[in-house]
């Protein structure tokens, strides 16, 4: 059992953020979030990259991609970005995608059909996929059971999934929170069995005792990533979680972020 | 008290008992001194008060009967464990029975009563509650409500005015709100109105889980407001531990809520 300073992880591992947001949303008020407070408290704990989303860019592609930027550069050689593609835009949001991949601190995509109430396999989404299969960038999607009073999680059934990385091997992408709630979070890891191109993280509150070390045993550490969810969960409750299991050193180094320095070709 | 290692823990949250429901997050009784006892070793938690799955799937008064017997044993008296009351329904068809119900489960060691008015379908609304209030208040006995309990639309439509209105009224009875598994502890302004319009609620703390949500409520109204519970074993009890322990603030307040907070509420207990 780890029972120090949490403070002290990172003296042993390298750690990465790949899930997190920054920015105001409408409904999430929260007294200390801002961009300042949740990167101080990121580097206290010694996170060395992270990689975020901003709330901005899911509601809006024009607010989003104009906010970005300046706060991925302010943080720059820390924070890197998703780009976050809608389907409800496709031409606009795919153009101005072509135009960010590019920039160096963007290094993945960012998806959440439940958000924008659209299936990953419907039409317009199509386009979306043969470009990003092309342009090989990790894709991060929002993934939840659909057996939940939240209707809109139907639209990121993990297994809503299934034939896309079928049909794109190269595609590398990731299920954030696992599947989210109840069995879902088990049949996630019949569906990594299966496809080798898919990661997942546990950001989020997936606490359930016992889950990342079924992971581990069934389908190794290797594409299991540490994220936050930063700022609706805080960092200090994943910390304690991974450092927490009851895995193989090496696995922990893998989950906080030897994994994702690779997968995002970070440098550490 | 001066380092972070004298802290010690006071869990007003911690089931035992099949849950019928998942083996997982089944605790038989023949295991849990070993539980207790080891939470005490790692974590000081020193102090746990005993919520029964029987009281909350089979029947309140026969949960409440096995939790008194437990917690009569010295393997369950060295372990720090007492007790946590369910409202048993007889006393809605027997009103009159309730005080030395009451003064009888006090004796035994049991320390909260916990409402779950959903679940066992009964009102906790002023106007139909009021008997047992008055009680409580009387008393200054702790009642502790999970939030879903207020839920009672199941459309997350929580019944935030009714819990003022009764915090305003009983105001010796202290009233502790917890988020169980819902988030609905985390991303509203409801907690805060509530808080600052009232003094005797209180907030369990597992499953503050929103961003410096902890730190927030804490220097908002003070950490005599948070209580530290686990939801165990729902939750894992070192990341419940983990987070006071590395929250921002000092260690007088991270003691308040770790344990002292609580012991002042029981240690006030009029009975």
């Amino acid at each position: 059992m780890f029972s120090g300073s949490l403070e002290n992880l990172a003296k042993e591992y390298v750690i990465i953020d790949t899930h997190l947001h920054l920015g105001a949303l409408s409904y999430l008020y929260m007294p200390s979030n801002n961009d300042e407070n949740i990167i101080n408290l990121l580097k206290k704990f010694g996170v060395k990259k992270a990689v975020c989303a901003t709330h901005g860019s899911l509601s809006s592609i024009n607010f989003g991609s104009d906010e970005l930027p300046g706060i991925l550069e302010k943080y720059a050689d820390f924070l890197y970005g998703y780009f976050v593609f809608n389907p409800n835009f496709e031409e606009s949001s795919l153009k101005t995608l072509e135009n960010y991949l590019d920039k160096k601190y963007i290094v993945g995509v960012k998806i959440h059909p439940s958000w924008h109430f659209c299936y990953p396999y419907d039409k317009r989404y199509e386009r979306f996929w043969d470009f990003i299969q092309e342009r090989q960038v990790p894709v991060l999607t929002h993934s939840w059971n659909p057996d939940v009073p939240n209707k809109a999680q139907k639209f990121s059934d993990p297994f809503a999934f299934e034939d896309i990385v079928r049909k794109f091997p190269n595609l590398k992408l990731i299920l954030a929170h696992a599947g989210g709630r109840g069995d879902m979070l088990y049949k996630v890891i019949t569906l990594m069995e299966k496809h080798s191109n898919l990661y997942v993280d546990f950001a989020g509150d997936i606490f359930v005792p016992g889950l990342i070390e079924e992971y581990v045993r069934r389908i190794g550490s290797k594409r299991l990533l540490f994220g936050t969810d930063m700022p609706w969960v805080d960092i200090r409750f994943q910390l304690a979680n991974v450092a927490n299991l009851e895995v193989a050193e090496n696995d922990k180094r893998n989950i906080f972020g030897i994994n994702a320095s690779k997968l995002f070709n970070l440098k550490i | 008290m001066n380092t972070e290692k004298n802290i010690e823990f006071f869990d007003i949250n911690f089931w035992l008992g099949e849950n019928y429901i998942s083996k997982k997050y089944t605790l038989f009784e023949e295991d849990a001194c070993e539980i207790l006892l080891k939470r005490k070793e790692d974590n000081k938690i020193n102090f746990t008060l005993i919520s029964n799955f029987l009281s909350y799937f089979y029947n309140p008064k026969a949960g409440n009967d096995l939790t008194s017997e437990l917690i009569a044993k010295d393997e369950f008296k060295q372990a720090g464990a007492s007790g946590v009351l369910f409202m048993e329904q007889d006393f809605f068809f027997n009103p009159g029975g309730f005080e030395s119900w009451l003064h009888k489960r006090y004796e035994r060691g049991f320390r909260l009563l916990k409402l779950l008015p959903k679940t066992h379908k009964y009102p906790f609304e002023l106007s139909l509650f009021n008997p047992f209030y008055e009680i409580l208040n009387s008393y200054n006995f702790p009642v502790m409500i999970n939030i879903d309990e207020l839920d009672i639309t199941g459309n997350k439509n929580i019944e935030w005015d009714k819990l003022a209105e009764i915090a305003d009224l009983y105001d010796n009875m202290p009233i502790i709100i917890e988020g169980g598994q819902s988030k609905e502890l985390m991303y509203n302004c409801y907690l805060l109105s509530l808080l600052n319009n009232t003094s005797n609620i209180f907030i369990e703390t597992h499953n503050l889980l929103g961003f410096n949500q902890v730190e927030d409520l804490a220097n908002f109204k003070g950490a005599d407001r948070l209580i530290f519970g686990s939801y165990y074993p729902f939750f894992n009890d070192n990341l419940a531990v983990s987070r006071i322990l590395n929250s921002g603030l000092d260690i007088k307040d991270k003691a308040k809520i770790a344990s002292l907070n609580f012991k002042g509420i029981i240690d006030n207990i009029i009975i």
